[in-house]
């Protein structure tokens, strides 16, 4: 088994008043694009900060590419950050800010010019070499932020939410290029977020933040379809959360109770005692709507339909109260009104069993 | 509407318009008088009385005295010492404020800004009484048992000026330069230091470049001011650190008055500080390319 | 000492120094309690008195707070402004002052020099109508600067000197000349006051020059070496007496040259003893100032009756503690703050003829005289000699 490229053993932070980082473990493999997700003051920026040098952990130790590098300072570690907004060095121009890092390691004035060329080449600014950082555009500027960071050949890329300055059009345009130059460079990329659909286009594995721990780490699918509590499966996309009580077990099944309803489950994905309160999430393009009488699902009214454009958004109430969301095509809402009864149901597949009630 | 807002002006009106009031004012209390001073130093006094008229005179007596040439050079030497300390330790004190202490960094500005309220004479007869003979250094320094005697280099001596003067202008050199830290995000020193450097490279290869305009003023402040200043050779000068200010006051002052000598003085003095100025901040400028 | 004279007494110490003419405080000070609110003498009989009054003297001599009730009881308003130096009423005089002028206040080096050039400044003054002049010491009533060919010019409010101030701790005496201040043993001891006459002629009296107010331009030249020779042992140059004082207390110097006696209340104020002497040999100088009418007053009853007023022993008391000088009124002696009173060697003043404050002159003419150099030269001179 390789290495990992990053391995954040025990990290711990604390300020004074808080406890930023709360024992964290994160294995990064090389080559690997991984998000950190979270909403604010989850941590994922002080993680990064740690990582790059800026701040120091209170314990735990960060190893790169097999080597301690937790006392050091920034300027000797084998990482580089793009920040927020791009911090370009106002008195350079864009050449000279990309070639900053290398004039520092000395490069000769041919090699440095070659190097500055692949870069500007590599966010397709070829014509931008001389201009001064006040007269880009936002994008621009973020490009010529990554190119500074990757001259130096870095083992790390660090992203500090780089691309939350910009417009959608441009954000979306951004996180492709961001990949596609991640995967030509086969580099180590970690990339914070609080956009969770960023974290899913881009990414290798996310990891999610709260609290200063990290809650679930995992692929894009793996963590879209198997949230492991209530906090991620409400943070990544939009989801129904139903409540309830496990009230039994038969067969290898669990019998789930919510409100007067019973569904049931396979037991073999979690173990809960009877009981015991639980969540199911089920993700609204999952759910169909079935409005012969007498359809197996459960019963539900429809309260609300809200037109997406892309999609409908039906919700139906179950007899407990609960409101359930479905998405469904256009289509398929025909002749559907307020107050039409209907019966829900899903792949079970698709739904995920997760901690009580949490949140 | 829209555009009647964007355009305070009628069409047509020039913005220079909105210069006026400040313009005016400058030209009646700062050119005028100056203009006025410049033609009087081409004129003579006799005794009491001036002598309009167009002679060269009094510049020719100021350019080829061996005694004024001294006392500019003397002068000049002492503004440069001045700002020698005043300027690093500024910088370095604003630096503290801004990214160290950040917050709390607004409180030590109120705290220097406080030293200011307490009146220019006030503060210089403070260094005598500090650096005097019998005064709080030198009795320290001898209850301590490092020196026997009192260090009479410490007053009335050019070292008293500089150290006076530098106590002086400190809290305005610390001004323009904490100012335009404030515009400074920390992400700019930190990007520095990602890519690489040290901790002096990025102080010298960035943060200096981008406070230039707060070092330019805080050097001015420390280097004109030190200069011109009179009252401080005066009072803590003793006998051998009177500075070309001080011949200056005297020309206006009461008897034996000779203005257009006063005024061509400083003229000289003005053409000689702006070329030190100059050659100085360029100096600064080259020594920061990175 | 009264609090409220030294306050007025604290003010002038710090004022520049202004042709050894000190500058009234700020402090607005009821001397009134001395004068017991009087009016001036044969008020039923004099001309109708009331209107303006025009002064252009130094500041202080005006007597706003002495001659306030004088100016009230006769609804007089007296316009003052105030010269920085003594021939600004001469120059204010020819330039279109003339016949708009009332009050004047010649120190007695200019007023001499005004007299024997027979420059048209000052008017005869009629005795009678001034009776309080016949109450001044004996000096002041036929000095050489005060009277010319039988008729007087002017009526001395007030007068004093410049000593040697100095810590008997350290010095017995002052040497007998000022020209042994070059000794070694003084290193590091003196400190001057910014005063280009006062000095020059003090070291040119000490060179045995025989008029020191009248120097060659080699002989300036040679006062200059003199003072040269003394520098190093100066620490500093005062900006006014107050400076002065602050030297020598906080022990920076021991010994100040030119000095003002209230400098030692000053000092004994901070717990540090000081004392006055002078050169054995060499002496001091002395000044007097003078009230005098111009010629053309437009005023001239509300002048007369001011200065008969000032010229009372109270008010003349009251005046000369109020700029710590000595009083020019024989009665005013005993009514004076004795403190003050100390300051001053008033033998000098009982003495007829102007005593030795008619002998001394100690200030050089306005104008070159031939050979000899004029103001403006000294006034070089002395800045030369405090940059060398």
């Amino acid at each position: 088994m390789t290495t990992p490229e990053v391995e954040i053993t025990a990290l711990h932070k604390r300020f004074s008043t808080q406890t930023a980082l709360d024992r964290v473990d994160l294995d990064i493999a090389a080559g690997e694009f991984v998000s950190l997700l979270g909403p604010s003051g989850c941590g994922k920026s002080t993680l990064l900060r740690i990582i790059a040098g800026f701040e120091q952990p209170t314990s735990g130790t960060v190893r790169i590419h097999g080597e301690d590098v937790t006392g050091r300072p920034p300027d000797k570690r084998p990482t580089n950050l793009v920040f927020q907004r791009g911090a370009l060095f106002p008195h350079m121009s864009v050449r000279e800010n990309i070639g900053y890092g290398l004039k520092l390691r000395r490069w000769d004035q041919s090699r440095m010019r070659a190097r500055i060329d692949e870069m500007l080449a590599l966010v397709r600014l070829d014509s931008m070499g001389e201009r001064l950082p006040s007269q880009l555009s936002g994008g621009q500027a973020q490009r010529v932020a990554l190119a500074r960071a990757l001259a130096c050949d870095p083992r790390v890329l660090l992203l500090d939410e780089p691309l939350s300055a910009l417009d959608l059009k441009l954000r979306e345009q951004m996180q492709l290029e961001l990949r596609a130059i991640q995967r030509r460079l086969s580099a180590t990329f970690i990339f914070v977020t609080h956009d969770q659909t960023e974290a899913l286009v881009m990414s290798d594995r996310i990891a999610i933040m709260n609290g200063g721990r990290i809650v679930q780490q995992g692929t894009p699918r793996e963590i879209y379809r198997r949230p492991n509590s209530v906090f991620v499966s409400d943070f990544i996309g939009a989801t129904n959360l139903l409540s309830g009580e496990v009230v039994g077990m038969e067969g290898g099944r669990l019998i789930l109770a919510i409100g007067e309803a019973r569904i049931t489950v396979p037991a073999d994905r979690a173990s809960y005692g009877t009981g015991r309160r639980f969540a199911l999430s089920v993700r609204p393009e999952t759910v169909r709507l079935d409005r012969a009488p007498g359809a197996a699902g459960l019963a539900a009214t429809v309260a609300e339909i809200v037109y997406l454009g892309s999609s409908v958004r039906v919700g139906a109430r179950l007899g407990g109260g609960q409101l359930i969301w479905a998405d469904l095509r256009d289509e398929e809402t025909e002749g559907l009104d307020i107050g039409t009864l209907v019966a829900l149901s899903w792949n079970e597949a698709a739904a995920a069993l997760v901690e009580g009630n949490e949140r | 509407m829209a555009s009647s807002l964007a355009k305070p002006f009628r069409r047509g009106t020039s913005p220079r318009v909105a210069l006026l009031p400040a313009g005016g004012f400058y030209a009646l209390v700062f050119a005028l008088p100056v203009v006025a001073l410049l033609v009087l130093s081409f004129w003579t006094a006799n005794g009491f009385k001036l002598i309009p008229g167009f002679t060269l005179d009094n510049y020719v007596k100021i350019l080829t005295s061996p005694l004024y040439r001294a006392l500019m050079l003397r002068t000049i030497g002492v503004a440069f010492a001045t700002t020698a300390i005043v300027v690093p330790v500024a910088f370095a004190l604003a630096y503290c404020m801004r990214f160290v202490f950040e917050r709390r960094g607004q409180m030590i500005l109120q705290i220097i800004l406080l030293s200011l309220f307490s009146g220019y004479l006030v503060r210089i007869y403070a260094w005598r009484t500090i650096l005097g003979k019998q005064g709080l250094l030198n009795s320290t320094l001898q209850w301590l048992g490092l020196i026997d005697q009192p260090l009479e280099f410490l007053i009335y001596s050019n070292t008293a000026v500089v150290i006076t003067l530098s106590g002086l202008l400190l809290p305005l050199a610390v001004l323009p330069l904490y100012s335009a830290m404030l515009n400074v995000p920390r992400d700019f020193l930190e990007a520095a230091r990602d890519l690489g450097a040290g901790k002096a490279y990025c102080l010298r290869t960035v943060l200096v470049p981008m406070v230039m305009p707060g070092l330019r003023t805080a050097f001015a402040f420390a280097f004109l001011l030190s200069a011109g200043d009179f009252v401080t050779p005066s009072l803590v000068g003793g006998t051998q650190s009177l500075l070309i200010g001080n011949v200056i006051a005297d020309q206006f002052r009461g008897i034996g008055s000779n203005w257009p000598l006063g005024a061509a003085m400083a003229f000289v003095v003005v053409a000689v500080m702006l070329c030190s100025f100059l050659a100085v901040v360029a100096l600064i400028g080259r020594a920061t390319r990175w | 000492m009264d609090d409220r004279i030294r306050a007025i007494l604290d003010t002038k110490l710090n004022a520049a120094v202004s042709r050894r003419s000190f500058l009234q405080g700020a402090a607005g000070m009821a001397t009134v309690t001395m004068l017991g609110g009087t009016l001036p003498a044969g008020a039923q009989d004099a001309p109708k008195l009331g209107g303006e009054l025009n002064f252009l003297g130094w500041d202080g001599e005006h007597g706003a707070n002495v001659a306030k009730p004088f100016l009230e009881a006769n609804n007089i308003k007296m316009n003052a402004s105030f010269q920085s130096a003594a021939d600004e009423a001469l120059t204010r005089f020819n330039t279109g002052g003339r016949g708009a002028m009332d009050l004047l206040t010649p120190n007695k080096d200019f007023q001499l020099a005004i007299l024997k050039a027979n420059v048209e400044l000052f008017q005869p003054l009629d005795l009678s109508r001034i009776p309080t002049a016949a109450g001044l010491w004996p000096a002041f009533k036929d000095a050489p600067w005060l009277v010319r060919d039988g008729k007087t010019y002017g009526i001395p409010m007030i007068w004093g000197d410049e000593p040697c101030v100095y810590n008997p701790k350290k010095w017995d005496a002052m040497p007998e000349r000022y020209t042994d201040f070059a000794d070694e043993k003084y290193k590091g001891q003196l400190v001057l006051l910014d005063d280009p006459f006062g000095n020059i002629w003090l070291w040119a009296t000490s060179l045995g020059m025989p008029e020191p107010s009248r120097l060659t331009a080699a002989q300036l030249q040679q006062v200059v070496d003199a003072m040269l020779k003394v520098k190093p042992n100066v620490v500093t140059i005062g900006a006014s007496h107050g400076d002065m004082a602050d030297v020598l207390v906080r022990g920076d110097a021991s010994i100040g040259i030119g000095g003002w006696a209230y400098q030692v209340m000053i000092a004994k104020e901070k717990g540090v003893e000081l004392t006055v002497g002078s050169p054995s040999v060499d002496g001091t100088f002395y000044w007097s100032d003078a009230y005098a009418i111009a010629v053309d007053a437009p005023n001239i009853d509300n002048a007369y009756a001011f200065i008969d007023f000032m010229t009372k022993p109270e008010s003349n008391a009251a005046l000369a503690t109020e700029l710590a000088s000595g009083c020019t009124v024989e009665a005013a002696y005993p009514l004076m703050d004795e403190a003050i009173r100390g300051m001053f060697p008033y033998d000098n003043v009982r003495k007829p003829g102007g005593g030795i404050l008619g002998t001394q002159i100690v200030v050089p003419p306005q104008e070159p005289d031939g050979d000899i150099v004029g103001a403006p030269a000294w006034v070089e001179a002395w800045q030369t000699f405090k940059v060398s």
